[in-house]
């Protein structure tokens, strides 16, 4: 009971602080806007200017990349609260507490993940902004991918930041992870007859899974099998498993970053 | 009985020696200096004894337990007032304390009359409410020192409580600090460079290059000094010096422009001293004994001639897991 109270509290200590802070908040509702209406269109629109408009619709192609890019971003970005608490001393209030190390991270990383998850759900309520209708169903089946997604990814997050000391070498080095998961996950392009080495890392890259997965979720309403089939990878199930099982190792990999010795 | 006990405690940082074999007890409800210039090994003392760094050597027990080995139990045992802040800016004040009752496991109830009785204590009852970004630096020490008591700690270490604090707010948080010890029946274990604070502690152990070189009662160090001090500054120190040496056998130190001589009777020596110098005195005092001049008398050194602080370097390598 103590340690499940001790986590809610460092949850919404992360809540907490998002939720103060009006800049974040501004930032956090533009955010989704700027990627769906500015960068899908953009690319969309971009698209058949080079004469090589796709025989689908574009845009409904990038909505489920963009709400997969969103929670990775955010997950990632809002782990610098675990380098700020170094900088600030707030960790070391928690590190000399009677309470076990997991406590932190678990605290953590949940209230990193629903940050990201709450940007994730705010994307997929512009989903009819993409064509793509939204249905009880297509909510109920995408939340617990967006959730896994987030809890992964803050976990890596987390796991990154408790080795980087610096407010200013967490800036310099998170784009490294962002840049690479986004282009190699297949956000923004189908990934098929990619050259040797860039398939290797696409299938390493935990995001490719879950956007696949996603995209099937999204575009079974909208598209026909054949051609989700042509714009997806795996089946569904090899998604999903994969998912969780980068989640669990995720999370003791976070957690081993913070144990005692 | 003994609160704190430490024995052969050695903490190395590569080849240096930050702390090098110091062994000490204190007792419960004592109020316990350490004083030191910055760099002695203060702050690497304090962070063994509240578990976040690992002895090299040597062994402590804080209320009983050994601080590497059951660290749980030391760290329900302990409250402390880290010298850098370590407050959220984002957070109300009574966040602050609740968020402490809940990670030591407090219940509410207790824990919410210790907010209210502590709230009144450090004189913040009125702004309980207020995020902690709005706070000035003497308020955010005494939220600190509140929320380090919220758990009834056996031990509260305050690591420099007063560094970076105005002289008036630097008074407020001291007089805090002194009146805790009766209100609270808590020991408290204090380290610090400043030598009027020092001198309110029951004993202090006066430490230097890693080594406690005295340990006793502010009373008792001041008689190794057992004389009073008479400053003079003269034209010629060097000279000046040399005579003192010859007509009185008295070994006078140079601190800055002037000679320190510890004297018998102060008063009575000035004038003869005035008088017999051959070369001239362009001013002269004469005070009863401080810790400041124990210190001196120690080392050869004064306090203040001491560098910025090395160990704020090793303390950033304090990591998660190490």
């Amino acid at each position: 009971m103590h340690f499940l109270s001790v986590v809610y509290l460092i949850w919404l200590r992360e809540i907490l602080r998002q939720w103060r802070d009006r800049v974040r908040i501004f930032a956090s509702f533009a955010m989704p806007f700027l990627f769906l209406l500015v960068m899908g269109r953009g690319i969309s629109a971009g698209l058949s200017a080079f004469g090589v408009a796709p025989s689908f619709d574009y845009l409904q192609f990038i909505f489920p990349g963009i709400i997969g890019m969103t929670v990775m971003m955010t997950a990632i970005y809002q782990s610098i609260s675990v380098v700020y608490d170094r900088e600030f001393g707030f960790l070391k209030e928690m590190l000399v507490a009677p309470i076990p190390r997991w406590t932190i991270v678990f605290g953590k990383v949940l209230g990193l993940a629903t940050l990201g998850l709450f940007q994730g759900f705010i994307v997929l309520m512009l989903a009819p902004l993409a064509g793509i209708s939204l249905s009880g169903e297509l909510i109920l089946k995408a939340l617990p991918v967006l959730m896994l997604l987030a809890l992964s990814i803050s976990s890596f997050g987390v796991a990154l930041a408790s080795r980087v000391k610096t407010i200013q070498g967490f800036q310099a080095i998170v784009p490294l992870p962002i840049v690479l998961m986004t282009f190699l996950a297949g956000t923004m392009y189908p990934l098929k007859n990619l050259p040797m080495d860039l398939e290797i890392l696409a299938k390493i890259d935990p995001l490719t899974y879950g956007i696949d997965l996603l995209r099937q979720i999204f575009l079974s309403g909208t598209m026909s099998d054949e051609l989700i089939s042509q714009v997806t990878l795996f089946p569904w199930q090899l998604d999903l498993g994969v998912i969780i099982g980068f989640t669990l190792f995720m999370l003791a990999f976070a957690s081993f970053t913070f144990r005692e010795d | 009985m003994n609160v704190i006990e430490v024995k052969g405690l050695v903490k190395k940082f590569g080849s240096f020696r930050a702390v090098d074999n110091i062994s000490f007890e204190v007792d419960s409800g004592e109020f316990f200096g350490f004083l030191g210039p910055n760099g002695a090994g203060k702050t690497t003392t304090i962070n063994i004894l509240t578990t976040l760094l690992k002895p090299t050597e040597g062994r402590a027990l804080v209320a009983g337990h050994d601080v590497s080995r059951e660290k749980h139990k030391v760290r329900k045992s302990i409250g402390i007032v880290f010298q850098e802040g370590s407050l959220d800016d984002s957070l109300t004040a009574f966040e602050h304390l609740k968020f402490h009752g809940v990670f030591y496991d407090v219940p509410k109830k207790v824990y919410r009359a210790r907010i209210e009785e502590l709230l009144e204590i450090v004189g913040l009852e009125d702004r309980r409410n207020s995020l902690v970004k709005t706070f000035s630096g003497g308020m955010r020490r005494r939220l600190e020192i509140a929320r380090g008591l919220i758990h009834r700690p056996r031990v509260l270490f305050l690591d420099e409580p007063t560094l970076g604090l105005d002289v008036q707010t630097r008074i407020l948080v001291w007089d805090y600090i002194r009146s805790l010890g009766q209100r609270e029946d808590v020991t408290i274990f204090l380290t610090t460079h400043n030598m009027e604070e020092a001198e309110f502690a029951d004993r202090i152990a006066v430490i230097d290059h890693g080594n406690i070189i005295a340990l006793d009662t502010p009373a008792n160090l001041k008689k190794l000094v057992g004389k009073d001090i008479v400053m003079v500054q003269t034209a010629h120190n060097a000279q000046a010096k040399k005579e003192i040496k010859e007509r009185w056998n008295v070994e006078a130190k140079e601190i800055d422009e002037h000679l320190v001589l510890e004297i018998e009777n102060g008063p009575e020596f000035t004038p003869v001293l005035v008088r017999e110098l051959s070369v001239a005195v362009e001013a002269i005092s004469t005070r009863g004994v401080t810790l400041e001049d124990v210190f001196l008398h120690l080392t050869g050194r004064s306090i203040r001639d001491e560098g910025r602080d090395p160990e704020s370097g090793f303390q950033r390598k304090l990591k998660i897991g190490r």
